[in-house]
């Protein structure tokens, strides 16, 4: 990394400079320069490389992005209610995101979010820490997953998630998953349902061990088959 | 890459045409002062206090800091490939980031990483949760760390830095653990080469303390002594 001591100098002489004497900025844009606020308001802010590859773009829901690959925007079927920040890798392909969000609907419904999670290369997210609420159901948790390999195809994606809900939909999401393109979720420590819970599954997506804590404190852990079969218990008096 | 420019410049024609045609900012410091944009374009923000204190950057690549200690940026020996956030404390040093990238290089390698810590007091990260890959390993989870008791000596860092690579150098290099560098890593949650588990371990790293299920599902939980030799597993059928 390259010794930036004389620019930061030089950028907060230009932020006190711009502060107390006021400044112009009337250079082109590929010339470094330092612009002061005490706050700055805005809908959307784009964070770019000095080649103007977008970087980060933090987002209230109204411009937030979809989903960008290659720098090419794909509607986001599931993320249409967020705001928050969204990164991007050095290709220009979204690499992970910070978003949250919460409401309640006319009906009194709550539904609400917070989510931060970090992408595999071309894939989706490897890690995520979230909360949701939806429909007086809650989970909150930190989950790690295996992606694919192969990179995510978004045509195919888009065009699976554009399907009417039915067999056929179905159908093609059962083959997506014979195909080994869908993710599994790997290990997970959290509370569902109540539940306090951790969670190791094998490279199936299959639970096999299992630590859990009910909320009346019923305390076990299971030791499970391939086929879900709790093939060992242990808890407080036996096992 | 493709970016939406267009859409930008239409979208932000009122924040861009601030920014092309100049803006002059003339208010004193004391006056809190706001400017409105509905999309800003940047490579660096810069997150102060009242007095100019660093708080949080946030950055591409092309214009990432090094390590900001007490206000002075340092180059950093390994952070060279990231965009994303740094926290600082409220002395200007760095106490934390999240940071992420990815590309893929010529020879078709992948690497990549999304990354969230938080650091002691003058030293580096007690917290990390991230996912990483790199020439074909993928690790991501959740891991807690010791560090020394006593700050980072950054000029130690440097000087070694800076050194012809060496004996000399190597020495320099591996005193720093009398610097304030290194420490343990006490706990980790997460994925390794495929393997799922939970990991405790003592103040010498060892892991003492071990629940995991591998990508075919055999699970165990075993208990280490500090050579590294399991002592007790419990698995499906024993122990």
């Amino acid at each position: 990394m390259k010794i930036r001591t004389s620019r930061l100098l030089l950028a907060y002489s230009a932020v006190v400079m711009t502060a107390v004497a006021g400044v112009s900025v009337t250079k082109a844009v590929s010339q470094p320069k330092v612009t002061a606020f005490d706050t700055i308001d805005v809908q959307r802010l784009n964070v770019r490389e000095a080649d103007g590859s977008l970087r980060m773009a933090i987002s209230n829901k109204a411009l937030f992005p979809g989903l960008i690959l290659k720098g090419k925007e794909y509607p986001h079927e599931t993320r249409r209610n967020a705001a928050g920040m969204i990164m991007f890798d050095d290709e220009g392909t979204e690499d992970g995101g910070l978003i949250f969000g919460g409401l309640k609907d006319k009906d009194g419904k709550v539904s609400s979010f917070g989510h931060l999670s970090f992408d595999q290369y071309m894939q989706d997210q490897v890690v995520n820490l979230e909360h949701w609420e939806e429909d007086g159901k809650r989970a909150a948790g930190l989950y790690i997953n295996d992606m694919p390999d192969a990179p995510m195809d978004m045509e195919r994606f888009s065009r699976i998630g554009a399907m009417k809900d039915g067999p056929e939909k179905q159908a093609e999401i059962a083959k997506l998953k014979a195909e080994k393109l869908i993710g599994q979720r790997r290990i997970s420590i959290a509370k569902e349902a109540g539940t306090a819970l951790l969670v190791l599954r094998d490279a199936d997506g299959k639970a096999r061990l299992v630590m859990k804590v009910a909320p009346e404190g019923a305390a076990s852990i299971d030791f499970m088959d391939a086929d879900g079969k709790t093939v060992r218990t242990v808890t407080p008096a036996a096992g | 890459m493709g970016l939406p420019f267009d859409k930008l410049l239409a979208a932000g024609a009122a924040g861009l045409a601030t920014v092309l045609a100049g803006v002059t900012v003339t208010q004193a410091v004391s006056e809190p002062k706001t400017q409105a944009f509905r999309t800003l374009d940047v490579q660096r923000v810069n997150l102060r206090e009242a007095n100019g204190t660093l708080r949080l950057v946030m950055a591409g690549k092309s214009s990432f800091p090094g390590i900001i200690w007490k206000g002075k940026d340092y180059p950093h020996p390994s952070r060279n490939n990231a965009a994303g956030w740094i926290f600082l404390n409220d002395e200007g040093t760095e106490n934390g980031g999240m940071i992420w990238g990815a590309h893929k290089g010529p020879d078709g390698k992948v690497s990549g990483f999304g990354h969230l810590s938080f650091d002691q007091y003058e030293n580096d990260q007690v917290l990390s949760l991230e996912q990483g890959e790199e020439d074909g390993h993928r690790a991501a989870g959740l891991t807690i760390m010791d560090r020394p008791d006593r700050s980072m000596d950054v000029a130690a860092l440097m000087a070694a830095m800076a050194m012809k690579d060496g004996p000399e150098k190597q020495k320099a290099m591996a005193s720093l653990s009398e610097a304030g560098f290194g420490g343990a890593s006490r706990l980790f949650f997460g994925k390794e080469e495929g393997t799922t588990q939970v990991v405790l371990k003592d103040a010498n790293s060892k892991p003492r303390l071990r629940v995991r299920v591998t990508p075919k599902g055999d699970s165990a939980i075993e208990f280490l002594d500090a050579d590294g030799k399991v002592v007790r597993a419990m698995t499906p059928n024993a122990g």
